[in-house]
């Protein structure tokens, strides 16, 4: 049925010019586009091919007197999807153009994405004669596309855990997941799936959490068909395509893998790009676990170096809690120390609180150094100004910057005495108040020249309690320091949990706000003799 | 097409980190016509501190004659123990090699945060 089209626009037919006619010929012989020339038949048995250029043969593997005379269809397979010929027909019908994307298989069976063209071919008197078909071969095109599109996906997941990263478990499963769905992009028919464990220092976790490896790769190609079509309906045995990445040195096990893949699908898998893919989640899983492994070994680290309980100190109820940054490896900064000194010449307890600024396992290892020392210094009972401008000298030379709190509560005049070198004012708890302590700061450890750190005292009876605590617990880029820490001295007044301890309770405070880049340390002093608290 | 492939692949992934770069959080500007002149505006944290303590180094190693590194914090929005640092190191260098530190028009948070570490006393602070 050919239709009239004068509603579209359609380029009217010409006479065509008998001198031109050889060129014109040889033009669309020698195009590198393929060209399919058929009848405008659309009804039942369709249209027919009346010519094809060699480009077309060169993309099909069809020879010119094998397709003139079939249906576009015979290239048609498994794959080819039926709602785009429909869209096809509908065009045609109404004299539309039609492009669109599908499934064509070659001679040989191997499956291939076209994207196509018609359009229809009008007579001089304006009717529909014939359609004009021109296609590409966009296979490669789209699987470039979509596995870098998957490698994308793979490496924000990375930068968003590193950014914002959870336990260990959680960021390995997160990733394993978006690697899982990046497997789904490239392939998408059956069900894709992820299996890794990976080994963290004595722990090993698992994506699932049931790690069952599979069996040997069973990824070799289903023979390949000589006429797809007859074997249409073989669509019961189903291929599974999985790729193993094991490093034994990264303590890393685990399979990238497709399921449930009929034949067909099977021949149009991108087999070079899931190998690419599989290789990819492997340095991403790797590096996942470097990072895991250092954060860990800083943490171990950082566990060390503090004091594993505070001690119990007569008269005096002490409290401490550390809790690493969130961001990379950010911790190792922060510390806590107490030295209680009950002798006849002394009788007092030392609180230490400490920030260094840095992250990872070297400013772990400064912060070990800075305590030590500190402790060492206040065993010779150096006075703390002349301990805080050595320490102030040793950072110097060290090329350390560190701030420092030493806080010294006396048991025989009830009073605390505050040394701070460029450190936060401590919060004072007096009845039911707390306030910021009035304190004049020295600067901080690390600066060059002959700095002087003075020493504030304040009572510290009965039942009156003082809050240590580091940068961490109020900083944040979004308000003001000033009014954090007046938040800060008002959520400690308010503070009437008694299931939990304040050092715990305000770290948890904290957690539950904005992101929580910097390390925190809390350490608490109550005049108590006893475990119990009352403010 | 490995080969175009991977070099595509590596194209990304360049792509991404300049879109991540810090200089979103911090933008960091000398001056040809005044070398020893630094302008700092956004928020220096653990994320950009590295870039600014380059480009002072830069500066401090830099040929052109310039008898003071001048850091202009006017437009700092937030600064952290990291940025403190940078502050503190540019401060012991130029106390070694020279080339002094001077922090110009600090903004409002900078001021405090150099009041409340007790860094005001020691580091200079000018007005422009």
């Amino acid at each position: 049925v050919n239709s009239k089209s004068s509603s579209h626009n359609h380029i009217i037919g010409s006479t065509p010019d008998p001198d031109l006619l050889p060129v014109v010929w040889a033009a669309l012989e020698q195009s590198t586009a393929s060209a399919c020339i058929t009848t405008a038949q659309l009804d039942h048995p369709g249209p027919e091919i009346v010519y094809v250029n060699p480009a077309f043969q060169a993309m099909t593997g069809y020879d010119r007197d094998e397709a003139v005379g079939q249906s576009p269809r015979f290239m048609q397979g498994p794959l080819t999807e039926r709602s785009e010929l429909d869209r096809l027909r509908s065009n045609l019908q109404s004299g539309d153009p039609f492009i669109g994307e599908t499934v064509n298989y070659r001679r040989d069976g191997a499956p291939f994405l076209i994207r196509w063209r018609i359009d229809p071919i009008v007579s001089t008197s304006g009717e529909i004669t014939h359609f004009i078909a021109t296609q590409s071969d966009i296979t490669h095109h789209r699987r470039n596309e979509t596995l870098l599109t998957a490698i994308r996906t793979i490496d924000n997941q990375v930068s968003r855990i590193i950014q914002n990263p959870g336990s260990a478990s959680e960021n390995f499963s997160s990733l394993a997941l978006e690697i899982q769905n990046a497997v789904g992009a490239m392939i998408p028919y059956g069900r894709p799936a992820v299996e890794a464990m990976i080994r963290i220092g004595n722990n090993t976790i698992m994506f699932p959490d049931r790690f069952t490896p599979l069996e040997a790769p069973r990824n070799q190609l289903p023979p390949q068909q000589e006429n797809p079509g007859a074997q249409w309906s073989s669509k019961h045995e189903t291929h599974t395509i999985s790729y193993r990445f094991v490093s034994p040195v990264e303590g890393l096990n685990g399979v990238i893998a497709a399921e449930a893949i009929t034949p067909y699908e099977r021949a149009f898998v991108d087999n070079d790009g899931l190998e690419f893919l599989a290789s990819h989640s492997r340095r991403a899983l790797a590096n996942l676990a470097e990072y895991e492994r250092q954060r860990h070994a800083a943490l171990e680290l950082q566990h060390r170096l503090l004091p594993r309980a505070v001690p119990p100190v007569p008269g005096f109820t002490l409290e401490a809690q550390y809790r690493p940054g969130a961001f990379g490896t950010q911790l190792g900064g922060d510390w806590y120390d107490v030295i209680d000194e009950n002798s006849a010449s002394q009788d007092r307890t030392i609180c230490i609180i400490g920030d260094l600024a840095g992250s990872g396992l070297a400013a772990a290892a400064e912060m070990g150094r800075l305590q030590v020392l500190t402790r060492e210094l206040f065993r010779q009972n150096m006075p703390v100004p002349k301990l805080l401008s050595l320490l102030n000298e040793f950072c110097v030379d060290d090329d350390i910057v560190a701030t420092i709190q030493v806080a010294i509560l006396n048991r025989q005049t009830q009073h605390l005495e505050i040394h701070s070198a460029g450190h936060l004012p401590p919060v004072l708890i007096r009845d039911d108040h707390a306030d910021l302590a009035s304190i004049t700061p020295g600067p901080m450890l690390g600066v060059a020249g002959n700095p002087t750190y003075p020493a504030t005292t304040v009572p510290f009876h009965q039942f009156d309690g003082l809050v240590l605590y580091t940068d961490g617990l109020v900083e944040t880029p979004d308000t003001e320091l000033d009014v954090s820490l007046d938040t800060l001295a008002n959520s400690i007044a308010a503070f009437d949990d008694e299931s939990s301890d304040l050092a715990h309770w305000l770290i948890e405070q904290r957690q539950s706000g904005p992101p929580l880049h910097d390390d925190i340390a809390v350490l608490t002093a109550y005049h108590l003799p006893q475990a119990e608290r009352t403010l | 097409v490995t080969q175009c492939l991977v070099s595509q692949t590596a194209r990304a992934v360049r792509a991404t980190l300049v879109a991540m770069s810090p200089s979103d959080l911090l933008q960091v500007h000398t001056h040809n016509d005044d070398p020893g002149l630094i302008d700092a505006i956004g928020q220096i944290d653990a994320h950009t501190a590295p870039h600014l303590h380059e480009v002072i180094a830069t500066v401090r190693a830099a040929s052109t004659p310039a008898t003071s590194i001048r850091l202009n914090l006017s437009g700092i929005t937030f600064i952290d123990s990291s940025g403190l640092r940078v502050l503190v190191r540019a401060h012991n260098k130029g106390r070694e090699d020279g080339l002094p530190l001077q922090i110009v028009d600090p903004s409002q948070s900078v001021r405090r945060l150099l009041t409340i570490t007790g860094l005001s006393g020691e580091l200079e602070i000018v007005e422009s």
